[in-house]
């Protein structure tokens, strides 16, 4: 494969326009999505003319994703598409029933057994919901009842009430493991926050996290616990009570049961849509063919530093579409850790 | 498994539990597409009968033959690339002696309520971009739009038009470029003070 940086010094602005990475980067500035400070940005600051011809492509690109088609264009054949499809269904399904009289005694008896479970399991008030990985890189990705966005790494649990009301109003989530969190935003008046605008994750039981507005990662690593914040603020406290510590953007703090540490970069792991187009499915795949299509997909070159990695196999699901995803999925599944360096490299480590 | 009425279901969580025989998830599947696939196909006809038709006619498909389809990891490719085929024949079959082929008449018409970001595109920028737009071939438009409005990949451009993906970054490389060298807007401007 190739691994060699391309040459951007002879691009031109139509080069960059086709460009798949590119054209990624300019639409996530668009959605008004976090995005790294990604390669694009450095080349533009290093010559004037690769500049030029980048703004030139972005401004075409920008044009091609305003245009976007409308949304219903026929509300009435919706109605009607689907009764005629629903009516075509129903009848295979019902000349399927007629094959016997069992079925009609079958039916209402399984009927009633199945009410008779739902009582039994009928859970105490309030529920709570509980969303749990495995280890075998199957991460999930999932909104919860305020529309915030989730992304919880392999064998990470999260805990929230179902009816999303806790004694003191405020939004609790409580998590085992690792998370990437996109909060949505309920404040207006950030300088006069109320009790139910706050959100706050609870991780391992020792460590509070309190959120406004914010995209944040939570690692669980080596028995510490790492919070990189991507963009917002986050307040963190320890559990029962303790040192507060107050996050800002481009800052991860680690945190070992009694005292943090401030390290003044991110891990650049970034959940870009919750729900995703491509998923890859692993059956016993080797790591290493995961690095041979991370290294053609996203045209890098990945560094392993401990090579028995390679060799070996998992299984689950990995996010396809966007590389940011994948990593982040794949470092929780390993339990490695990303870097992104320039020159297009990963080092796995 | 533990379900929880929160997490938004994927396409291809959706199709997996329509092909085994679910309703619900179907009818979840179809409204979700419903737009796209109209709006997709009000590229290659006006007229609106044909385009439900296909769009029916997919739906009944996937659900006779569920048994013999499989998993897929794009429920969106999947379900363009086969609507694209059903409703090329159905305008086929209507319009005697008029091959589509390949080369289906493929426009675009921009919506009048489009914004980017906040702002209204003007009248005259709207403009712009239709007469940019005439200046490409309907395979062109056709790539431009997979890949610009429904995000697929080259890839899956390559399949739907039945190219290779070389061919593909060509077409669409040179349609962008035909595109950049029509317009000397300044919408710069307007990217960064959205920011």
């Amino acid at each position: 494969m190739d691994t060699k940086k391309p040459d951007y010094s002879s691009w031109q602005a139509a080069d960059f326009l086709a460009d798949v990475s590119f054209q990624e980067w300019v639409r996530s500035r668009l959605k008004g999505e976090v995005y790294l400070p990604s390669h694009w940005e450095k080349l533009r600051l290093g010559d004037p003319r690769i500049a030029a011809a980048m703004d030139e492509a972005e401004e075409t690109l920008v044009l091609l994703y305003s245009r976007q088609p409308t949304a219903s264009p026929d509300p009435e054949g919706r109605t009607l598409v689907w009764d005629n499809i629903r009516r075509e269904i129903g009848r295979k399904r019902a000349s399927f029933f007629t094959w016997g009289r069992v079925a009609a005694v079958c039916v209402p008896l399984i009927g009633l057994c199945v009410a008779i479970l739902f009582m039994f399991r009928k859970q105490p008030e309030p529920a709570l919901v509980a969303q749990k990985t495995q280890g075998n890189g199957a991460f999930r990705v999932f909104v919860l009842p305020d529309e915030s966005q989730v992304m919880l790494g392999a064998n990470s649990e999260i805990r929230y009430t179902k009816d999303w009301k806790t004694t003191s109003g405020r939004r609790e989530v409580w998590l085992n493991g690792d998370a990437h969190f996109e909060v949505k935003h309920l404040n207006r008046d950030s300088l006069a926050v109320k009790e139910e605008e706050k959100f706050v994750v609870i991780v391992n039981e020792i460590l509070e996290v309190e959120v406004l507005g914010t995209v944040f990662n939570i690692w669980n690593r080596d028995g510490k616990i790492s919070v990189g914040l991507e963009s917002g603020k986050v307040k963190l406290r320890r559990r029962p009570e303790g040192t507060e510590v107050l996050l800002k953007p481009g800052e991860t703090a680690r945190f070992s049961g009694n005292q943090f540490e401030i390290l003044h970069h991110t891990p650049q792991l970034v959940l870009h849509e919750a729900t995703h187009d491509k998923l890859y499915e692993l059956n016993n795949t080797s790591v290493e063919e995961i690095v041979g299509m991370i290294e053609r997909m996203y045209d890098k070159k990945v560094v392993v530093e401990d090579s028995s990695i390679l060799r070996r196999r998992i299984d689950g699901v990995l996010p396809l579409c966007h590389e940011n995803d994948l990593l982040f999925a794949l470092s929780g599944i390993l339990d490695i850790t990303v870097e992104t360096r320039e020159n297009n490299q990963l080092i796995f480590h | 498994m533990m379900s929880n009425n929160y997490s938004v279901p994927t396409d291809e969580q959706l199709w997996k539990a329509a092909l085994n025989g679910e309703e619900k998830p179907f009818e979840l599947l179809f409204s979700r597409y419903y737009d796209l696939l109209v709006n997709y196909g009000s590229r290659f006809t006006n007229d609106i009968d044909l385009i439900r038709e296909a769009v029916q006619s997919l739906f009944i498909k996937i659900w006779n033959n569920r048994a013999t389809l499989r998993e897929t990891p794009s429920v969106k490719y999947y379900l363009i690339k086969s609507f694209r085929r059903i409703l090329i024949r159905i305008i086929q079959s209507q319009s005697y002696g008029i091959r589509l082929g390949e080369d289906a008449v493929f426009g675009i018409q921009i919506p009048h309520e489009q914004k980017i970001i906040s702002r209204e595109i003007s009248a005259e920028q709207r403009e712009r971009i239709e007469r940019l737009l005439s200046l490409l071939t309907n395979r062109q438009r056709e790539a431009i739009y997979l890949r610009f409005y429904e995000n697929l990949s080259y890839e899956e451009i390559a399949e739907i038009l039945g190219m290779q993906v070389g061919g593909t970054y060509k077409l669409i490389y040179r349609a962008l470029d035909r595109l950049r060298e029509g317009h000397g807007i300044s919408l710069v401007v307007l990217l960064l003070s959205a920011r």
